[in-house]
């Protein structure tokens, strides 16, 4: 024990003192964080000019009824702000709208025309008809859409009102608010949080150990510590424990920037999340043992660890949630542990973005461990060797 | 005396390759053993099946007195390696370094007298990437003896140093050597082998060719002076050595263009080497006469030299 925690104590101090391991281990992933939500955050207020709705019509309009067209028209196109994109369901516009390819639903529900032809008939305010609309609170863009499409519908009511009674008004706007599945509000930082700590991960397991191990080997460093009374295990879990120390060390620089200057979600702090990060952890440790096992050479360490890193990293859907990828793609990404990892992270957050069971998530990246702690047992001599 | 080390009719192969074919030697407490021999000799393949790093194929190791099937950690424990290349982590400092391998063993000395010992002083919170090869060399050497070893173990420990730092580094080793440290040592270099050893032990293409004290080794040399001179501008002159070869079987000419000539009666020879040589038009640079020496005894007994 005493030798392990030597080693241990050897090996991260030489960590900290080297720019490239402090940079990648604890200054990039606070660097990512800040560009990546720097662009993605703010993206949805300047995207202002250019709002898509998506309107769901469940009747014709007829009579009355086509002022309401008349008024989509015109605040879409080239002079409006809007880009209106049909839906023939409702579910399928709150869909759309989830994922982000549209900023508000517009419902312009059956017996609108009718509805509006009857109040003005029979000059009552008793019957209203109702248009609804549905946005994502929290999300700049689809809240700024939603009071544009407010007041413009206020207009239209004020111009039927004018036409016929100046007392009352027939469309009421009825405002929901469309959220993900337990009523979170979506905030970016939040949902890139976990992607970047699994990024952390990444970098320590995949980019970081395998390439170490391959080293301290060709360098000679493995054969001076065995002419001591180390034992190849001994070293082993020395490293390891290097790896988990550096990862937890960025994981905590990485949290004090988030909570401190970015609005991320408390949940954060959960123990369920801080579970789902280490089980990310001890489920890619073995991933890079087995790339150590399977490459010989420390140059050709770096080229494999650094494709599986960007592959783990953006086909996982680390910083963007992949949707419509190539059937190609699409085995790649349901292959790689990393996109059931931050899935299963995301999900301590309040966020879905797939239909995979919870089951599933835990249970792809143990078979991947597994295997590669199996392929690693078989490689243990020729990984701790010393030439 | 009793013994530190013995091994018996040890072997190891690598493929086809026989690095050690059947040597063996002893080693006494307190006693420094030179193990000499040219690049490829299989000085550090022998050393490293000592210091438990490679498995013999064949043949027997006893560590006081007693037979050892594998060198584990009991032995690593107690003994002190400096390995031909060492290589150590780049951003530990010379004292962090001494501290992590001192704390590699059961028992370990103060970082402050191993970097005193070695002269390290104003490097010690130097990086070790910083160190120059001899710096790194002496830091090898301070790692070597951090565990208060019984036997240390000093593969080419002058290799690739300059002669000012070679010698700043046997003067340690002499100090070891008065402490009554018993030490392993391999080289190529002969001056090396002189200058440190009680013992010698010449080994080529893996087999013992002689062993013994410097003085009993320089004995089998039969021709108890050396002449050795050059000729002005000139590596060598075939013709020349052809022609003096004929009146001195025993004239070597080296690589760099020295003669070498072994004889019994100095005088004669001198008369008749001047004789021959005036007869050619040639003139004589450099003549120098002296004693046998381990590079002879390793011409004679191999009939190349120790260095290639
Ligand atoms: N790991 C190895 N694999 C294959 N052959 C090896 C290996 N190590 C050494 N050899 C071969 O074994 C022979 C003895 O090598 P060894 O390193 O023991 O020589 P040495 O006397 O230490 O030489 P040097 O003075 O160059 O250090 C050489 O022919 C060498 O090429
Ligand atoms: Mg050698």
């Amino acid at each position: 024990m005493k030798r392990i925690l030597t080693l241990w104590k050897a090996f991260l101090r030489s960590d900290l003192r080297e720019f490239e391991s402090f940079f990648w281990s604890l200054l990039f992933p606070i660097i990512l964080f800040f560009i990546l939500s720097s662009i993605f955050g703010n993206l949805d207020s300047e995207a202002g000019i250019n709002f898509k709705i998506g309107v769901v019509r469940e009747e014709k309009l007829t009579g009355l009824g086509v002022i309401i067209d008349e008024v989509l028209k015109s605040t879409s196109g080239e002079e409006g702000p809007f880009v209106i994109r049909e839906f023939p369901t409702i579910e399928e516009a709150k869909d759309a709208l989830k994922k982000g390819s549209i900023e508000l639903v517009m419902r312009i529900p059956k017996g609108t025309s009718s509805k509006l032809a009857a109040a003005t008939l029979l000059k009552t305010s008793v019957i209203k008809s109702e248009l609804e609309m549905f946005y994502i609170p929290g999300n700049q863009s689809s809240e700024i859409a939603a009071d544009i499409m407010s007041s413009v519908f206020n207009q239209v009511d004020l111009e039927i009102a004018k036409r016929k009674n100046p007392d009352y008004s027939s469309v009421e706007i009825v405002k929901n608010s469309l959220t993900t599945e337990k009523a979170e509000e979506f905030s970016y930082v939040t949902f890139l949080f976990p992607g970047v700590l699994l990024m952390t991960v990444l970098i320590v397991t995949l980019m970081d150990s395998p390439y170490t191990l391959t080293f301290s080997r060709d360098s000679g460093l493995n054969r001076k510590l065995y002419s001591t009374p180390i034992s190849p295990l001994q070293y082993l879990i020395a490293n390891i424990l290097k790896a988990v120390s550096m990862n937890i060390l960025g994981v905590v620089l990485l949290y004090i920037v988030a909570l401190s200057f970015y609005p991320v979600d408390n949940k954060i702090l959960s123990l369920k999340f801080i579970g789902a990060f280490f089980f990310s952890l001890v489920t890619m440790l073995p991933f890079g043992l087995m790339i150590a096992s399977l490459v010989k050479k420390a140059s050709a360490v770096v080229a494999i660890s650094q494709i599986l890193f960007q592959t783990m990293m953006f086909l996982g859907g680390l910083y963007f949630p992949i949707t419509n990828a190539p059937p190609a793609m699409k085995v790649i990404i349901h292959t790689i542990p990393t996109t059931y990892l931050v899935e299963l992270m995301r999900r301590v957050l309040g966020y879905k973005f797939s239909d995979m069971s919870n089951y599933m998530l835990l249970l792809v990246p143990i078979l991947w461990a597994t295997g590669a702690t199996i392929i690693f047992s078989f490689n243990f001599k020729k990984v701790m060797a010393y030439e | 005396m009793p013994t530190a080390i013995e091994v018996k009719q040890l072997v190891k192969h690598y493929g086809t390759v026989k690095a050690v074919d059947g040597i063996s030697f002893n080693v006494k407490i307190g006693e420094c053993l030179a193990i000499l021999g040219p690049n490829g000799a299989g000085k550090t393949t022998t050393v490293e099946i000592l210091e438990g790093l490679r498995k013999p194929d064949s043949g027997n190791i006893f560590y006081f007195e007693s037979e050892v099937h594998k060198v584990g950690k009991e032995i690593k424990d107690v003994i002190g390696v400096q390995l031909q290349t060492s290589s150590f982590m780049d951003y530990l400092t010379v004292k962090e370094t001494i501290k992590l391998f001192g704390g590699l063993y059961t028992k370990s000395l103060s970082p402050e007298d191993l970097i005193q010992l070695v002269e390290l002083n104003e490097k010690s919170r130097t990086l070790v990437k910083n160190l120059s090869g001899g710096q790194k060399q002496r830091l090898a050497l301070a790692v070597a003896l951090v565990n208060d070893p019984r036997i240390l173990f000093l593969d080419e420990p002058t290799t690739g140093l300059d002669p000012q730092a070679r010698r700043l580094l046997w003067d340690t080793i002499l100090k070891l050597k008065a402490r009554k440290k018993t030490i392993v040592l391999t080289t190529h270099y002969m001056e090396e082998a002189e200058q440190l050893a009680d013992r010698i032990v010449i080994i080529d293409h893996g087999k013992i060719v002689a062993s013994g004290t410097l003085d009993d080794l320089i004995k089998t040399v039969k021709e108890n002076q050396f002449i050795e001179f050059r000729l002005p501008n000139s590596y060598g002159d075939e013709t020349i050595f052809n022609k003096l070869r004929e009146h001195f079987p025993g004239l070597k000419l080296s690589d760099d263009g020295k003669f070498i000539c072994p004889t019994l009666d100095i005088e004669t020879s001198l008369e008749k080497i001047f004789n021959l040589l005036g007869n050619l038009n040639s003139k004589v640079e450099n003549i120098v006469i002296r004693k046998p020496n381990l590079e002879d005894v390793f011409l004679k007994l191999t009939g190349h030299s120790l260095r290639d």
